[in-house]
């Protein structure tokens, strides 16, 4: 019972905030309050067991994009500004009658796919809960992330990197030496830094080993890595600024590159494309995981270094 | 009900109480500064009495110590952001007075 009143009380705060980012009149609003939806859906994301996804959730949907939003909104919105003209809700009858129709047939598709769907909701968890013995790790979404399906991680970092190249070649390729502490850094920030970089550091990589055995891995350590290189750039610090570029693509390809080396190898050895020797299982996934996390991380925070270079060549 | 259950619904009522009282102050006070004073105690002590009483429930003691870290997690950055914005709010009333 308290559980069904919980539940429904996130529903309505979800749909809530929704509603209200989407109107809001200013940007400044409408961000905090998609801050608000992002934790709003971790926390749903716990109530359905899946915590991996809430830590990704709360860490990348709210923590990372709230921060790239933020800085945007700063920078080009001069934060409380009015969304202006280009309001997202079209007023006039004359596009909004479309719109609602549009809204409708895709909404009645979407019921039709529903009502087509088999009874039996068809799942895989058995045979990954039965193979998962195999992988090398105790963690099951982890088994599905780096053994059994690890093709598609290679791809999702693959389409991560082109993100990254993408938005550098926009911003003017990301040479962020510019930043030589600009601002003097106030003095409870410089020591929450002192404190919270190092930890993120730490946490990041606990996270990641942990990923092995519950809920965690490369793609929240990932996470945490670029919240703390995120921390030190917002407050002026020079080290991810003073970073050499030639570092930092290293970094980015580092995910890719480990991929690439365990299907080369793999295949070297005649196994099939990225299959794992079932005795060295878990030394792979660790590799491949650690590698993806420095990726993830470098990559996250080069989007957010492209969008604050690309702020100020405007 | 015994000692320790009520202890934990005393320390629950009274965080939520602060909570409570910190969000009322947040919608209520007239500006920056007096609603950092309200959410910061809201922060602070509303959820350090919620930790005291679910490590009371906690069972094991990695399990407390980890929800005092996280108590003492949130008083960092409460305390850090509540200085920061508070030095913008100041900065910004003193801008205002110059002009005026």
């Amino acid at each position: 019972m308290t559980d069904l009143l919980f539940d429904a009380i996130l529903c309505a705060l979800l749909v809530g905030l929704a509603w209200q980012a989407l109107t809001s009149r200013t940007l400044f609003r409408a961000i905090v309050l998609f801050i608000g939806f992002g934790l709003s859906s971790a926390l749903a994301w716990v109530r359905l067991a899946a915590p991996d996804m809430a830590l990704a959730e709360a860490a990348i949907g709210a923590g990372l994009t709230g921060a790239l939003l933020l800085d945007a909104a700063a920078r080009f919105g001069r934060g409380t500004g009015s969304r202006g003209p280009g309001r997202s809700v079209p007023r006039s009858v004359a596009l909004r009658a479309p719109a609602a129709a549009a809204a409708l047939v895709i909404g009645a598709i979407v019921l039709l796919a529903a009502r087509s769907l088999p009874d039996a909701p068809s799942s895989l968890a058995g045979e990954v809960a039965a193979a998962v013995e195999r992988s090398g790790v105790r963690h099951p979404v982890t088994a599905v992330l780096l053994a059994f399906r690890a093709w598609d991680t290679f791809l999702e970092l693959a389409v991560l990197l082109l993100a990254v190249l993408g938005a550098g070649l926009i911003a003017g390729a990301v040479t962020p030496e510019r930043a030589a502490f600009e601002r003097s850094v106030e003095m409870p920030l410089l020591w929450l830094i002192r404190l919270v970089a190092p930890g993120l550091v730490l946490l990041a990589g606990a996270v990641l080993l942990q990923g092995a055995t519950g809920p965690g891995g490369a793609f929240q350590a990932g996470a945490l890595l670029a919240a703390g290189a995120v921390l030190l750039e917002l407050a002026g610090h020079p080290t991810v600024a003073r970073l050499p570029p030639l570092a930092l693509s290293m970094l980015w390809l580092a995910g890719v590159g480990a991929f690439v080396v365990a299907s080369v190898v793999g295949l070297a050895r005649g196994r099939l494309l990225l299959e794992l020797p079932a005795d060295a299982a878990a030394g792979w996934i660790h590799f491949l995981e650690i590698a993806a996390s420095v990726s993830i991380g470098a990559g996250l925070v080069s989007l957010f270094l492209a969008a604050r270079t690309a702020g100020e060549g405007s | 009900v015994n000692a320790v259950d009520g202890a934990t619904v005393m320390l629950l009522l009274a965080s939520a109480f602060f909570f409570l009282a910190g969000t009322l102050g947040v919608l209520r006070f007239p500006d920056a500064l007096a609603r950092l004073h309200a959410i910061t105690k809201a922060d602070n002590l509303g959820l350090g009495l919620l930790v005291a009483g679910l490590a009371l429930q906690a069972g094991s003691l990695a399990v407390a110590l980890k929800l005092v870290l996280t108590w003492l997690t949130a008083l960092l950055a409460s305390a850090t952001t509540a200085y920061l914005i508070g030095g913008v709010a100041v900065r910004g009333r003193r801008d205002v007075e110059v002009d005026d």
